[in-house]
């Protein structure tokens, strides 16, 4: 190399950072922060204890047990809570029990009604069809559902009908479905 | 390549139409729990009766009791019977009362409220006639009525209890035949008849004639041979036997004393 192309080179270098140097402190700059941010999902869930029996002709609660008899002039009642939640700007949907026939097993006086009554907080919320259906346009927070399976034996039965005899109702399940 | 193009655009939207569809499905929650199982039996109302004694023995015209024991054999929580308690007998009389300190009283039995497995004992009060029966059969029936709150509703029944009598009858006196024995002393002469088991028989005497207004008893305890004590002249004897009851007279033997000696009286059956 020569000694004119290397001086060529170091001029043009030279120039090139002076050039550099000039311009950074010669342009505006400015920043601001996208804020924080994130979403939740609220919940939609249904939640229940053991039902107990009660011996409906008597102010004690719960004084039935599975093996006692039945007389006629009785009613018994087998009762179930179930606790829902539904939170969610836009939740709606329905809750519904599908109640399953009473097998009467040779009873033929015995009667049975299931029927569920909602409370709590959220109850206003939720909007009852029927005995066994709700549905709700909003979220409702928590309400408390609960489930009675009631069986008669009617007073009128008369000489020795429907003794000894079993009726079962069997499972039946409680679901709560967002529309 | 360009015919292929449509067959691609129909299948990738179809893909995205088909996840957008699964896309709704997956966006519905859902939750569920079951109503527990549940199951109701029923009771029963019944009662039974137990005679003691199981049989009844009694004489003709009199009175025997026995004790009944009432017990609920029923079942259920609420179950009350009330147990109303009637008595019949095929023949003779009979009646039911309480049964108070071991004794039958004479209180009418009236009916009596029982809980499953609870009890009370009557008293039957049987009278037999004064008649040939020899047998009867006492039905107790347990008319039973469930109670609920003071008031008969709901079930009911009837179970019954026999309790089987036996009638004695009193042994009934044979009418004796009279037969002449012999000489014994002076004015005494036997005569005899066949003893029986259970038996009493009295003498009848008639001094005048064999007329049945005309006889007198001379002894309601004779026993065979009788010995007869004869007056002079003609009398006219015959014998009854008994037990409760009397049978009619024997045949008459008239026995004619004249004087004294083996020779003095003379016995004859009396032809009717």
């Amino acid at each position: 190399m020569n000694k004119m192309m290397k001086g060529s080179i170091a001029g043009a270098t030279g120039i090139a950072l002076l050039m550099g140097g000039f311009g950074t402190y010669a342009l505006w700059s400015d920043s601001e922060q996208l804020a924080q941010n994130g979403v939740q999902s609220g919940d939609l869930t249904i939640d229940t204890v053991a039902g107990s029996y009660d011996d409906a002709n008597t102010a004690a609660a719960n004084d039935w047990n599975a093996s006692d008899l039945m007389v006629p002039g009785d009613k018994v009642t087998y009762t179930q809570t179930f606790t829902v939640s539904g939170s969610g700007k836009n939740l709606k949907g329905t809750i519904k029990l599908n109640a399953l026939p009473m097998s009467p097993n040779g009873f033929s006086t015995l009667t049975r009604d299931v029927d569920v009554v909602a409370s709590g907080a959220g109850a206003a919320t939720i909007t009852k069809n029927n005995a066994t259906d709700f549905s709700f346009a909003a979220p409702f927070g928590s309400a408390t559902l609960t489930a009675t399976v009631t069986y008669v034996l009617p007073a009128s039965t008369t000489g020795t009908t429907d003794q000894l005899k079993s009726a079962t109702t069997p499972a039946s399940t409680f679901t709560i479905s967002q529309s | 390549m360009k015919p292929r193009i449509p067959l691609i655009v129909t299948v990738v939207g179809a893909l995205l139409v088909g996840g957008a569809t699964t896309g709704g499905t997956n966006a519905s929650w859902v939750s569920q729990k079951p109503l527990g199982a549940s199951r109701v039996t029923a009771g029963s109302m019944s009662s039974g009766g137990t005679a003691s004694p199981s049989a009844l023995t009694v004489n003709r015209a009199a009175s025997g009791t026995v004790d009944v024991l009432v017990s609920d054999s029923s079942a259920g929580k609420n179950m009350m019977q009330r147990v109303t308690p009637s008595v019949t007998a095929t023949v003779g009389t009979a009646t039911l009362v309480t049964k108070a300190g071991g004794a039958c009283t004479t209180t009418a039995q009236s009916a009596v409220d029982l809980a499953p497995a609870a009890s009370f004992t009557t008293c039957v009060r049987y009278t037999a006639p004064d008649s040939t029966a020899s047998s009867a059969t006492i039905t107790v029936t347990l008319t039973g009525r469930q109670v609920r709150a003071g008031n008969l509703a709901g079930w009911s029944a009837a179970p019954t209890l026999t309790i089987p009598v036996t009638i004695n009858q009193p042994q009934q006196p044979v009418t004796p035949t009279i037969t002449c024995g012999s000489f014994q002393s002076n004015g005494v002469f036997s005569f005899g008849w066949t003893d029986r088991s259970g038996e009493s028989y009295t003498v009848h005497r008639s001094t005048t004639t064999n007329a049945d207004a005309s006889y007198s008893v001379v002894t309601t305890s004779a026993s065979t041979p009788y010995q007869a004590t004869v007056a002079e002249g003609t009398s006219y004897w015959r014998v009854k036997s008994a037990t409760t009851t009397s049978s009619g007279f024997s045949n008459t033997l008239r026995l004619v004393r004249n004087g004294n000696g083996s020779n003095s009286i003379v016995c004859t059956p009396v032809t009717p």
